[in-house]
């Protein structure tokens, strides 16, 4: 299972893909899941079945930057670190103690305690989202001050799930 | 009447899709060519495609592709006996003609006395007035403040500010109230002088809704004249082309007809030898004006190559040998010809150049689609040079035709890793105005004022990108900005990955 985000013209998009067998693909966009598949058509190159059409992408990466071009139009977008995005891109400062969920679904296991010390990109809880499991990580180092998700529970996009002081 | 001389070896003296172009040529005709290039060309296209190349200075084209002392040089140790300038750089220079010339050589081009009549465009007035051809009603800058300024507003706002010396839309302003006047006069000898090296400038006539279309012309050495039909380039940004077209949906045959001889006149009179180009601006109500003559092959004379089945460097280096022309008049054209200048330049963002490395270039194909590229994947869009990466040119049975192909073409175009106005051009050619051939010079402010990229595959894409492969930062790093590029000997197993 993969988490992503994407800049695209000033608006942070998230997409999720888990990788069936082959290059069958379930993913997740835009709140919608499809099941696709993408055949390689050489280095720059692949073919997009969605459920009703296919597609030929092109594309090429520069850094965190991915260049799309399928359907006659042409798309550039900036991918961010998904910890970095939560903290920083959805809900401000990157201080902000409350850690909330980037993505709806139900906590499957928490992993830390209130109390506890923890390194940047330490994970503190397993979210299933459309039957992918995600691992919520830590954005900076910290000491956790209050758990608010709940094993088995339903969440929200951002629902504050840990409370993490500095 | 001279003998002919037959060319065995050319330097092109160019750079990009227009060397490319010749040297392909070159190659067809059993002609040795050899490439110069700055530092920043070392692997271009260009480079490679000709049989020999030479170096000729650091990346700024003053000191590179603009130095005739370092050309002559390379032309000399490589034993060249013909010169082609290409469009652009030296192309309209009398001095670089002459000294071809004076070196033994032959020049693919106009003689430097036709250059320079042609070349400034109050020269070119004066000249087109006293062989009737008509001209657009213009002042030339007086002293006397007070004067110019009545006589400005006697020819009636808006007007035009333009560089005597100038081409390209540089030094070029259009002025609408007499407060404006000064301070823009004023800009545009500034732009001019650092453009052009002189701040002459001129104020014609603005013409609204003003369609460009230019005569192709060819001359040989005993005395024939002949016109190839029109071109319509009325498709402009910042005052320059980026779709042209033949033949226009706006030219009757009878228009044809007289602007064509009108075109041959004004060769005529000045004993123009090779290809040339007589522009001229039309009106709404089919009244035209010369614009200017340019000495050299267009960018766009694809278009013409297309309709009339001919290969226009060919008849240039013909021409250039001594030998007569081919044919008394035009080939008679055929179908719709279309072009689309590929640039590396943000539409959305004031049309800014958008210079970088491509990271992966996938150029359309099929019956009647050709594509002048002077890059490929990997190569870099340099900041020292212009941005046009291709010319994108259809050919179809009648415009429609032409136009759906474009837009297939457009659509299978891949230039990704610089921002380009593939979809702007997409969005020019799909245009109801564009398909009913509504054409001005003021289309795109008229109609893509304010143009943003669409964002209707969205969906799509994003869905593409949460299965692209993970990115690979060692990799990355070595094949993008300027650390050194992926090189196959280093890791000979990687070859072929």
């Amino acid at each position: 299972m993969e988490h992503r985000f994407f800049r695209v013209a000033d608006a942070l998009r998230q997409t999720y893909a888990s990788r069936q067998e082959g290059h069958r693909f379930l993913v997740r966009v835009e709140g919608k899941e499809v099941e696709v598949s993408a055949l390689p058509l050489g280095e720059h190159r692949f073919l997009l079945r969605l459920p009703d059409r296919q597609l030929v992408v092109d594309w090429a990466r520069k850094d965190k930057e991915v260049f799309l071009q399928l359907d006659g139009q042409g798309f550039r977008l900036k991918e961010e670190d998904a910890a970095h995005s939560v903290s920083d891109g959805d809900h401000g400062d990157e201080n902000e103690p409350a850690l909330n969920s980037p993505l709806p679904g139900r906590v499957v296991k928490v992993l830390v305690a209130p109390g506890e010390e923890v390194k940047k990109g330490q994970p503190l809880v397993i979210i299933d989202s459309m039957k992918i499991e995600f691992e919520f990580k830590a954005p900076r180092p910290g000491k956790v001050e209050q758990v608010l998700a709940v094993e088995g529970k339903q969440i929200d996009v951002g629902q504050c799930l840990v409370i993490l002081k500095q | 009447m001279r003998g002919i001389k037959p060319i065995k070896k050319v330097l092109v003296a160019n750079r990009g899709e227009i060397a490319v172009r010749i040297i392909r040529t070159l190659r067809e005709m059993g002609i040795r060519s050899v490439a110069v290039y700055s530092e920043a060309d070392a692997g271009a296209s260009h480079v490679a495609a000709a049989d020999e190349a030479c170096l000729i200075g650091p990346a700024p084209s003053a000191e590179s592709y603009l130095r005739i002392d370092r050309i002559l040089e390379a032309a000399e140790k490589t034993g060249a006996d013909a010169v082609h300038p290409g469009y652009g750089f030296l192309s309209e220079n009398s001095a670089f003609s002459a000294a071809v010339s004076g070196a033994g050589m032959t020049f693919i081009g106009p003689c430097p006395k036709a250059i320079q009549a042609l070349g400034n465009k109050l020269n070119s007035r004066e000249l087109a007035l006293k062989h009737g051809v008509p001209v657009i009603p213009a002042v030339t800058e007086d002293k006397d403040r007070e004067a110019f300024r009545k006589a400005v507003r006697k020819m009636g706002y808006p007007v035009l500010i333009k560089a005597a010396a100038g081409g390209g839309g540089k030094g070029m302003r259009v002025v609408h109230k007499d407060e404006d006047l000064e301070p823009f006069l004023e800009m545009a000898k500034r732009e001019s002088q650092k453009s052009f090296s002189s701040d002459q400038v001129f104020v014609e006539k603005y013409l609204v809704r003003p369609r460009h279309i230019e005569f192709q012309i060819l001359a040989d050495h005993h005395g024939s004249v002949i016109h190839l039909n029109e071109r319509e380039c009325s498709i402009q940004r910042r005052h320059q082309k980026i779709v042209e077209e033949t033949p226009s949906p706006l030219i009757t045959p009878e228009l044809r007809e007289e602007m064509g001889a009108t075109a041959v006149r004004l060769a005529s009179a000045v004993g123009y030898v090779n290809a040339g180009t007589v522009e001229f601006i039309v009106d709404e109500d089919g009244h035209y004006y010369l614009l200017e003559m340019n000495t050299r092959l267009q960018v766009e004379h694809p278009v013409t190559e297309l309709v009339l089945g001919l290969d226009l460097v060919a008849e240039q280096i013909r021409i250039a040998e001594g030998r007569p022309l081919r044919f008394k008049k035009s080939p008679e054209p055929r179908g719709h010809a279309l072009e689309c200048r590929l640039y590396a330049e943000d539409p959305a963002n004031g049309f800014l150049p958008s210079p970088g490395r491509i990271a992966w270039l996938h150029e359309p194909s099929g019956p009647w689609v050709r594509n002048d590229c002077g890059v490929r994947s990997g190569s870099e869009v340099s900041s020292f040079y212009d941005p046009m990466i291709s010319k994108l040119i259809v050919w179809g049975e009648d415009r429609p035709a032409a136009v759906a192909r474009m837009k297939r073409a457009l659509r299978d175009y891949a230039i990704l890793g610089v921002t380009t106005n593939r979809d702007y051009l997409l969005d020019i050619i799909g245009h109801e105005a564009f398909a009913k051939g509504e054409l001005h010079t003021g289309f795109v402010e008229q109609h893509l004022h304010g143009w943003k990229p669409g964002q209707g595959s969205l969906e799509a894409a994003l869905i593409a990108a949460a299965v692209l492969p993970a990115s690979r930062p060692g990799l990355e790093a070595a094949s993008g900005g300027a650390a050194p590029r992926h090189d196959p000997w280093l890791t000979v197993g990687d070859w072929g990955r």
